[in-house]
């Protein structure tokens, strides 16, 4: 069978053409691992340029500086940001649970995720150890064997997650059940859930929990999935009943809360009081609270409906304060703001759909009518928005502009107007890395403040090319940078 | 709900002891017995056994006593250890002229209680109140880090160790609750002492730790302001609707010259959302008392 188009930045879909996301079922086939042979005969070929891009593939503890760190004034040529020389470690297990370090978890996709590994590593190393650099995978979207396979393929990070995604079970009633025959089989226990209301079952959630310690997780999930907004105080205390007794079957396993909760959660007062109020009596330190968005346009940009950003900056201060760690699955950059807040940290992953959690955008294709060429997307760190080539060309000559010289960037020739070498994977991780770079600023006694000046930078480049053919503009204009300013001052 | 609200430093009626010092000397084998108080159920003793211990001794009278409530306040304080709750050190069966009652043999705290301070003027200065509100948060934080709520905190059920406003002891947890258990009491119900309970309970919604944590930031304030955050005396008794308006609208100002942070901490405990109330176990961090 195959992959479902996974709409990675570099993928199809422009601005109004959005068609439905589709994650159904997935062969458990990851493209083969990009390793260093393949980059040499690649770059042989002329098919890659691996140009100050060795010493990123040092082994863990080299001292070799990190080329990917250096930032390059391409209007003088003077290098910047010259970084110290570092040994990349990840903090242990304990450490990164503690609260006391911001964490990045990247969340693999359906596809393109062949690199994830090497990007593990790289951000090790550039961030300093100073973030928890963990993953995800979601179980359901694999064979027990294939998430094992990728799991064992960070031995350096100590958070490894297997995510159930039982709020995709049709017991809960949520808006995304939908557990295909394929899945069935190879998951029973995600068909075999039952709604929160009933008793607990401690044999299902032992086996919930036992499918994720099988193929390598450090990290368990609870078995909880959806939270119903109707009757949310009653909803949420089912749920609560069903996290006793994960906590029961994990013993003294690292735990996460595991719910998933539409934004109401976040907007509405009444139901931000029931969640908020659970976190602060609650005696379990670990929340991992997904919120699913509304549609939001355009896909890679980032969310600005007002009110949810205030749900997340009082639910990351409450958190904060009352010293739990709360992780922001698939929430993206958004989840780096909260982070900046008092949340502990994100997940991202390369393409939309881990990202955010958000509802699909359905347009239906006309009869006959082809798609559109692919759109070749980069995510901008001088103004923290995924904007398209043309756009991230036009940028490229100002003088503030600050050009990323991540492997990944001088891969694709991003320094350069070509798209000859552009890909879409390598796209991706080079926004994973820059997304870890992001978070390591918030490992900082004063996270807030480090957010809002990189926000601030952003603005001041903007301000500075407004009204130039440089300016981003429509889709790739971060018309969300005004809305974080206001969360953070 | 047809309750009034009110409060008064002095309670109105003290009621004296049903048993008598004889027996209750005999029961327990005690050289000498003292009464200290009675509350609906029962009454406390103070008594000295031959080899010269102090103990407090918790007759329960009522032959109507839920057996449910004895075992949920032998539960609660055997599932804490500090010395800012009273140690349980035994239950019993005892015989009295009256019949076989259960008791519960407690440590005896030396000190009088917080209730009788209030009554007899003898208040804390302001960093005194701090010394003492961050320790009996550190109590009630102990007390809900193993899931168990109190929901009857009042001045007449916290002692003070050697008399020492740094040094409360948490006393009676006939009310206490293991939050993770299936509750035995049908809400709506009333549950506590009306001056001190928090809006839900007013409501009458389920008490949890939010509510100690109300019925700390009372306490303090009491001690701070020399008055109720939100209630007067008796002539003054307002009705549900006027008390939970009242709690609505916040407490009375503190009076000048309290520490800003124990003003804060008292001012957000007092907050009509449970949420915004935080944790003891926050508020006990915010006085410097530590993390747990």
């Amino acid at each position: 069978m195959a992959e479902p188009d996974d709409e990675l930045p570099g993928d199809l879909d422009q601005a109004g053409d959005d068609v439905e996301e589709e994650q159904g079922d997935v062969e458990d086939v990851d493209s083969p691992d990009l390793d260093l042979v393949q980059l040499d005969e690649a770059a042989a070929a002329g098919d890659l340029s691996t140009a100050e891009d060795d010493a990123e593939d040092l082994p863990t503890g080299s001292l070799a500086p990190d080329v990917s760190a250096f930032t390059v004034d391409v209007s003088t040529g003077e290098v910047r940001d010259r970084p110290r020389v570092t040994t990349p470690v990840q903090s242990a297990l304990e450490v990164q649970l503690s609260g006391t370090m911001p964490l990045l978890l990247l969340a693999k996709s359906y596809q393109q995720s062949s690199q994830m590994p090497s990007v593990a590593r790289v951000a090790t190393r550039v961030t300093r150890g100073r973030v928890g650099i963990g993953v995800v995978v979601r179980l359901p979207a694999h064979t027990p064997a294939a998430a094992e396979t990728f799991l064992d393929r960070f031995p350096g990070s100590p958070i490894r997650i297997a995510d159930p995604d039982l709020y995709t079970a049709p017991a809960y009633g949520g808006p995304d059940a939908n557990v295909s025959d394929q899945k069935a089989g190879r998951h029973p226990w995600l068909v075999n859930a039952v709604p929160a209301s009933a008793p607990t079952n401690p044999a299902w959630v032992r086996e919930v929990l036992e499918r994720q310690t099988d193929v390598g997780a450090t990290v368990l999930l609870s078995a909880t999935g959806w939270v119903s907004a109707a009757n949310g105080a009653r909803e949420f205390a089912h749920a609560l009943r069903w996290v006793a007794e994960s906590r029961r079957a994990a013993g003294t396993t690292p735990m996460f809360v595991n719910l998933t909760l539409d934004g109401s959660w976040l907007t509405d007062p009444v139901l931000r009081g029931v969640l908020l109020h659970e976190i602060v009596e609650s005696g379990e330190r670990l929340w991992y609270l997904r919120f699913r968005w509304p549609v939001v346009q355009p896909r890679y940009g980032q969310l600005r409906q007002r009110s949810l950003l205030e749900g997340y900056r009082q639910l990351a201060v409450t958190a904060a304060l009352e010293d739990k760690v709360l992780v922001l699955p698939n929430s993206g950059l958004t989840g780096w703001v909260a982070t900046a807040l008092g949340a502990t940290g994100f997940s991202t992953g390369p393409s939309w759909g881990e990202q955010a959690y958000a509802a699909p955008q359905i347009v239906a294709n006309r009869p006959g009518q082809r798609r559109p060429p692919p759109t070749l997307r980069l995510f901008e760190r001088t103004v923290l928005h995924t904007v398209d080539h043309a756009s991230h060309v036009a940028m490229l000559g100002e003088t503030d502009y600050q050009l990323c010289q991540c492997r990944y960037c001088t891969a694709l020739g991003a320094a350069t107007p070509s798209t000859a070498r552009w890909d879409k994977e390598t796209a991706s991780m080079h926004y994973l890395l820059r997304c870890a770079r992001l978070t390591a600023l918030l490992a900082s006694p004063n996270r807030r403040m480090e957010a809002l000046r990189e926000v601030r930078r952003a603005q001041a480049f903007l301000r500075a090319t407004a009204g130039t053919p440089a300016a981003p503009t429509g889709n790739n204009a971060p018309a969300h940078l005004a809305e974080w300013e206001n969360l953070l001052i | 709900m047809n309750a009034l609200f009110w409060w008064e430093p002095t309670p109105g009626v003290r009621l004296g002891p049903t048993l008598g010092t004889d027996d209750v000397q005999a029961a327990f084998g005690a050289t000498t017995a003292s009464f200290l108080g009675r509350g609906a159920f029962g009454e406390t003793w103070r008594i000295v056994d031959p080899d010269g211990a102090v103990r407090a001794v918790k007759v329960v009278l009522d032959e109507n006593y839920p057996e449910a409530y004895l075992k949920r306040e032998v539960g609660g304080l055997r599932r804490v250890d500090d010395p800012r709750v009273v140690a349980l050190q035994d239950v019993l069966t005892v015989g009295l002229p009256m019949g076989s009652r259960p008791v519960l043999v407690f440590e005896f705290v030396d000190g009088g209680d917080v209730a009788g301070r209030i009554e007899s003027q003898s208040l804390p200065t302001f960093e005194e109140t701090q010394a003492f509100l961050r320790e009996l948060l550190g109590a009630v934080t102990e007390l809900h880090a193993v899931e168990t709520v109190h929901r009857d905190i009042k001045p007449e059920n916290v002692a003070l160790r050697g008399a020492s406003w740094a040094a409360p002891v948490l006393l009676d947890l006939g009310l206490a609750k293991l939050l993770n258990a299936e509750s035995f009491t049908q809400y709506p119900a009333l549950m506590g002492t009306l001056p001190f309970m928090a809006p839900e309970q007013v409501q009458q919604q389920e008490a949890r730790k939010a509510a100690d944590v109300w019925a700390v930031g009372v306490v303090a304030h009491i001690l701070l302001a020399r008055e109720h955050p939100f209630f007067d005396d008796r002539g003054r008794a307002v009705l549900a609707d006027e008390a939970l308006e009242r709690m609505r609208k916040g407490p009375r100002p503190l009076p000048d010259g309290v520490p800003e942070a124990t003003a804060a901490v008292v001012r957000r405990l007092l907050s009509f959302e449970p949420h915004e109330r935080g944790s003891a176990a926050r508020a006990y961090r915010d006085l410097g008392g530590g993390t747990r």
